[in-house]
């Protein structure tokens, strides 16, 4: 693995499952649909198959739940949906996250003026 | 078994190869997903051509790295991989060797330093106590007639 993939995957690591609980908090999404907008905003597009172990522990620790619907056209979607233990830890790491973004950032010296 | 069938079977063993470290439930649960998502995403895009098959196994990503990730997520707090560096050892200690020594130094200049003040004392008592003048006498015998 590159430095830069490294690096990547290291700021990856803490945040795309709340990335993953934020996208369900608008409206629930079939596997397909959620690999696709987050390897799309995140520049992950040739990996979109790493993040069903994640979809998958999330399930495990109840923060998303799954649904089987019906399509008008080919299989049935399992479409996941946010749990209120999901939400609940969407709620906490929005606060956390604005308080490390800020830390980071004066030190880095990145504010956004 | 067409020849796309054949590629996405073929990707799906390569998973499965990949993943037999995982516990089982895992690895069934980990191709199920991956299984699905491309029943669904050929259902959608209507791929069927051999290189449109492609294009979405090499969206999902090569086996290792999807079992790679499936290694990270466990339920537990992770545990580092490796086990932590080794202590770093301080260097090798010369604390008695430049301690005494520098011990010695100074009980050798606080003794030097005592020798001599005591003998400054003694010699300036001396000088004090004993000041020799010429005996009067003698000279007066040695001028007498």
């Amino acid at each position: 693995m590159s430095d830069d993939a490294a690096l990547t995957t290291a700021l990856r690591r803490g945040t795309i499952e709340y990335c993953v609980l934020a996208l369900l908090d608008k409206r629930e999404l079939y596997g397909v649909e959620l690999v696709q907008h987050l390897s799309g905003a995140l520049g992950m597009s040739t990996s979109e198959g790493t993040m069903y172990p994640l979809l998958s522990r999330l399930r495990r620790n109840g923060r998303i739940a799954t649904t089987w619907r019906e399509a008008p056209a080919g299989p049935p979607r399992r479409y996941y949906t946010l749990t209120s233990d999901g939400e609940a830890a969407l709620t906490h790491f929005r606060t956390e996250w604005v308080a490390f973004r800020s830390g980071v950032d004066r030190i880095l010296g990145t504010e956004s003026k | 078994m067409t020849q796309t069938d054949q590629l996405v079977a073929d990707y799906l063993a390569r998973v499965g190869r990949a993943a037999a470290g995982l516990p089982a439930g895992r690895r069934e649960e980990l191709l199920a997903d991956l299984r699905e998502h491309i029943d669904i995403a050929r259902a959608e895009s209507g791929a069927e051509t051999e290189a449109e098959i492609r294009t979405i196994l090499d969206r999902l990503g090569d086996p290792e790295s999807i079992v790679a990730a499936a290694d990270t997520q466990t339920d537990l707090p992770r545990v580092p991989a490796a086990p932590l560096p080794p202590y770093q050892a301080a260097p090798p200690r010369r604390f008695p060797w430049l301690v005494l020594t520098i011990v010695a130094a100074v009980i050798g200049t606080v003794i030097l330093f005592c020798g001599f003040v005591m003998f400054a004392v003694r010699s300036d008592g001396g000088v004090e106590q004993a000041p020799v003048y010429p005996a009067p006498t003698s000279v007066e015998v040695s001028t007498g007639p």
